[in-house]
């Protein structure tokens, strides 16, 4: 009797652990069906859609929760610099970007919990309507833990091993029908002072 | 006893294969209550329009905020009947999104479609009807596929100046039981 107690209990307990164990792990390691990869910046095809696939949805509802579908807004995100270095919020980059396709665009950097960066700089993100394009319609950003010289600053003092999504906005069909080849902007990593390389 | 293995292992990874599926379907429903709960005040402010603050560094509310939006949400239940949502005009980006509890986005109204006066959109449940007058008055009428869902407004404000023009504009918006006309 005891026997088939242990039986029965021991299937339950290991089948609940493998089941939600490994549901947990796809969800969180972003295995996302419909993922889209361009240069260091990845996104889905379906956040926010009607099509999404349960392992999508799940995951989109870890990190972008009450996010637009793509015909409304393309949000990319990345956490590694063009050597494919992660993030490390005591470094200095510079973000080398051109005209984008869009009504109105933002680069914004979060923490590692997928919150802004608690700082007390208010420079978390830089947008479309604050950016001085060159006449050639390029542009550079500077993501530093101190602003220095730079005319466009985001604060990267406190942001750990930080990541940055970029939000398009009304898209044109440049961007939503070419996820995968739409030039975004270029991040390379300058200095590192006081951090550990 | 080798019989009884097979049995076990079987059983053991069949369970493990339906909590599996069953663990990612709930998933998103799980994370979808949880923040109906947190931007409801546990239901207290339910059909009402809550308009958050500018997103700083200290906001906890929703993941990945972006600093440069304005957010209204409104959680919906049309358990007791329809729903009037109103907005209004924006100079500049905006859009009246509904969520589903599936955490679904499916139904976007931006500035470029909507009336320049502004948009009143009556949501229900597909089996709730609407009068003559209600729907006469409704620029559209959106079935949501859960009784139960968000209704979110952003709107572009990357100052304090047009965040400060944007709550101007948002106090007028309207997130009310049709019940309670």
């Amino acid at each position: 009797m005891l026997k088939k107690i242990a039986f029965v209990l021991s299937i339950l307990l290991v089948g609940a652990a493998l089941g939600v164990g490994s549901a947990l792990l796809m969800i969180r390691n972003g295995a996302m069906i419909g993922r889209v990869d361009n240069n260091h910046w990845y996104t889905s095809r379906t956040v926010g859609s009607v099509d999404a696939d349960p392992y999508t949805r799940a995951l989109v509802a870890r990190i972008g929760l009450l996010g637009l579908n793509r015909q409304e807004t393309v949000y990319f995100s990345r956490t590694e610099d063009e050597a494919g270095v992660a993030f490390d919020g005591a470094c200095t980059y510079r973000i080398d970007g051109g005209p984008l396709a869009a009504r109105w665009w933002s680069i914004t950097l979060y923490a590692p919990d997928n919150f802004l960066a608690v700082n007390g700089d208010d420079q978390p993100s830089i947008d479309a309507t604050s950016m001085q394009p060159n006449a050639d319609g390029s542009w550079t950003a500077r993501i530093a833990p101190e602003q220095g010289d730079a005319v466009n600053w985001i604060s990267s003092r406190n942001g750990g091993a930080f990541s940055l999504s970029i939000r398009l906005y009304n898209p044109e069909p440049a961007i939503s029908e070419h996820l995968e080849d739409v030039p975004l902007p270029a991040i390379t990593r300058e200095s590192c002072e006081g951090a550990g390389q | 006893m080798k019989k009884a293995w097979i049995v076990w292992i079987a059983s053991t990874l069949l369970l493990a294969g339906v909590l599996h599926v069953a663990f990612v379907f709930a998933y998103p429903y799980i994370l979808m209550n949880a923040a109906m709960n947190r931007l409801s005040v546990n239901g207290e402010r339910e059909n009402v329009w809550t308009h958050a603050p500018r997103m700083t560094e200290t906001a906890r509310l929703i993941v990945r905020p972006s600093p440069d939006l304005a957010y209204s949400s409104c959680v919906y239940d049309l358990t007791d009947g329809p729903v009037r949502i109103s907005v209004q005009p924006w100079g500049d980006y905006m859009s009246l999104s509904l969520f589903g509890a599936n955490t679904d986005n499916y139904f976007t109204l931006n500035d470029r479609r909507m009336p320049q006066a502004g948009a009143v959109v009556i949501l229900r449940t597909a089996d709730q009807a609407l009068t003559d007058e209600q729907r006469a008055a409704a620029f559209d009428v959106v079935d949501s596929p859960s009784a139960r869902g968000i209704a979110l407004v952003r709107r572009l404000a990357p100052s304090p100046e047009r965040f400060a023009e944007a709550e101007a504009a948002r106090v007028q918006e309207e997130c009310r039981a049709l019940s309670a006309d």
